[in-house]
């Protein structure tokens, strides 16, 4: 299965754990969506990182994606919920580790 | 060595306040509802005003420094104790304590929570409660406005919790400027989830909820941060170590607010 599918089933099934083990040990995640509904973007550092920072966002329900389209082997469609406010989004892997991890992923306006 | 009040030291993070600030040889008196140097309610004027005047009797000359620690959480069920305890309690007794504080140029230190950066604010009652100043008449008006909401609900309480606790920080902040120009130092510590008698027998749904806050020092365990985490930052915020240091939200919650708000550097 590839990284980007792995991607959007964490994020579906809001697995915070699973989202975690696809990224390398010194991934960057950068969201700029929220900065459309007038909030900082989202930055998560590292799998443990980023395992803390979805697992407080799904388990209150400050964030989840929907109607999700893959699009080729790094890049997907999604509509990403914040708070309750829908962005059109699209996510990139701009960049992988030399173990095939994913190590930088980049979520912007669609 | 010094003299230094604390509130809420009869246990939890204060307890623990007290008993670092003994071990270094200071006079310390603890404030609390019982078991304590001078038992009072401080979410009552009576109860503030008790331990001013009782302050002011046994020291006439100063004090070093000042904790306001005492507080009740989110679910304590009764939203006006919040609003009393958590805001007035600290604002009312620290403005009545500052002339001792300024006397031998001490500091004090408020406890907030890391809780204040999370958005779950209302910012209306915060304005409200900033204005107030430490008129009894606005703390009376804002209880008014307060008993209409419903107190069985958790989030409610959670959200007038939070609310009283950014005020204060925000308290500290305006007053900072003005109070360390009369040689006062005054600073706040935002802690995370502290491990306490009530986290310890907590069911799995509030045990879950915690989760969600992760604390990233912990990372991997159930662990909660412990009381003397946050009270050896009180003791060093208070302490002359501390003697450039004012105005200053003081997050102690092993990175927890980081993780959430890495965006927000200042």
């Amino acid at each position: 299965m590839t990284l980007i599918r792995q991607y959007v089933n964490a994020m579906v099934n809001r697995d915070s754990v699973a989202l975690s083990k696809i990224f390398s040990e010194t991934a960057i995640f950068v969201d700029y969506c929220p900065k459309d509904s007038g909030r900082p973007l989202i930055h998560a550092y590292g799998p443990e990182g980023i395992d803390m920072f979805f697992r407080n966002q799904f388990l209150f329900r400050k964030f989840e994606i929907t109607d999700p389209q893959i699009v080729s082997d790094t890049q997907a469609y999604y509509y990403a919920i914040y708070n309750g406010y829908h962005i059109r989004a699209i996510a990139t892997i701009q960049e992988f580790s030399d173990d095939g991890e994913i190590k930088r992923l980049v979520v912007r306006p669609a | 060595m010094g003299v230094y009040i604390v509130t809420g030291g009869s246990g939890g993070i204060g307890g623990k306040t007290v008993e670092i600030l003994r071990s270094q040889g200071h006079e310390v008196i603890n404030v609390d509802l019982k078991d304590a140097d001078i038992c009072a309610n401080l979410a009552t004027q009576e109860g503030r005003d008790h331990v001013i005047k009782t302050v002011h009797e046994m020291y006439p000359d100063g004090i070093d420094g000042l904790c306001c620690n005492a507080g009740v959480s989110g679910a304590c069920g009764n939203l006006k104790l919040i609003i009393s305890l958590n805001y007035f309690g600290a604002v009312n007794l620290a403005h009545g304590l500052f002339d001792l504080l300024r006397k031998k140029k001490g500091s004090c230190v408020v406890t907030s929570s890391n809780t204040i950066s999370q958005g779950a604010a209302r910012p209306d009652i915060a304005d409200m409660l900033n204005y107030s100043q430490t008129k009894p008449i606005n703390e009376e008006r804002i209880l008014k406005i307060i008993e209409k909401f419903d107190d069985s609900n958790l989030s409610v309480g959670n959200s007038i919790y939070v609310t009283t606790k950014y005020a204060l920080a925000r308290w500290v902040r305006r007053v900072s400027a003005s109070w360390a120009a009369n040689g006062v130092r005054i600073n706040t510590v935002a802690p995370g989830n502290v491990s306490t008698p009530m986290t310890a027998t907590m069911g799995d749904n509030a045990k879950a909820a915690l989760a969600a806050l992760p604390i990233p020092t912990n990372y991997g365990t159930d662990d909660l941060m412990q009381p003397e985490d946050i009270a050896n930052v009180i003791v060093f915020l208070v302490s002359p170590l501390a003697h450039g240091v004012n105005g200053n939200v003081m997050f102690v919650d092993g990175g927890t607010d980081a993780l959430l708000n890495s965006e927000k550097v200042y």
